[in-house]
């Protein structure tokens, strides 16, 4: 990973603001979303090892 | 060694072998959420860092610190081509004062398929939470929003 995206993958924000927004409540759309995505990857990408290798694939075209 | 070199069906077994668990961004695409990450983070036994280390040497991972170095800092580095973080402390506190024991999680775990042979430990969904709980990071509440939609699916 280059130095600007470590820094920004380990960007802090004051803990009260962390909490704050942790604290909201994940609605019925992020459900669905979230389920669709899982659905697809895991559809796409059947094992644990296939998964790993796509974000190493997907990372690489980001750093490119 | 490069990184596409990296031998990770090898440090996925060798992980297998010792009691650590996968945590961080590759737990949640263990999961099957489709997040980005770099890095490998594992959260070991305090007592099972001579035999990762072991376990590790024919890929070349090497530790950044000694066995005792580590155990007094509470966390190592293994690297090259891949970077893997590694927690070693018994306990780590989130950032709400919550103590999070390793043996705790460690009797909590669930196990993936890394492949049809090797499996992958990680923690329960509720422990994933609360190990991105031990930082303030700003991706981290992206990440607890994915786990939580999960755990609310599956329930």
């Amino acid at each position: 990973m280059n130095l600007p995206l470590r820094e920004l993958d380990l960007e802090t924000i004051p803990v009260e603001e962390f909490l704050r927004r942790c604290a909201l409540p994940v609605t019925a759309d992020t459900v669905e979303g979230t389920a669709e995505l899982v659905a697809w990857f895991v559809r796409r990408y059947p094992t644990v090892q296939a998964r790993f290798a796509y974000v190493r694939r997907a990372r690489a075209r980001v750093l490119r | 060694m490069q990184a596409d070199e990296f031998d990770e069906e090898a440090f996925v077994l060798a992980l297998s072998n010792v009691r650590a668990l996968l945590i961080g961004r590759r737990a949640l695409i263990a999961l099957g959420l489709p997040v980005l990450t770099a890095d490998y983070d594992v959260w070991l036994h305090i007592d099972d860092i001579e035999a990762l280390n072991t376990k590790l040497g024919p890929l070349e991972l090497l530790p950044n610190r000694s066995p005792a170095e580590a155990r007094q800092k509470g966390r190592y580095v293994l690297e090259n081509g891949a970077h893997v973080d590694v927690i070693v402390a018994r306990a780590i506190p989130t950032v709400d004062g919550v103590s999070v024991a390793f043996d705790d999680v460690w009797s909590r775990r669930q196990t993936v398929a890394y492949t049809a042979n090797t499996g992958l430990v990680i923690p329960s969904i509720d422990d994933l939470i609360l190990t991105k709980r031990f930082g303030a990071r700003k991706r981290d509440i992206v990440d607890i929003e994915y786990l939580q939609a999960l755990k609310a699916r599956l329930a």
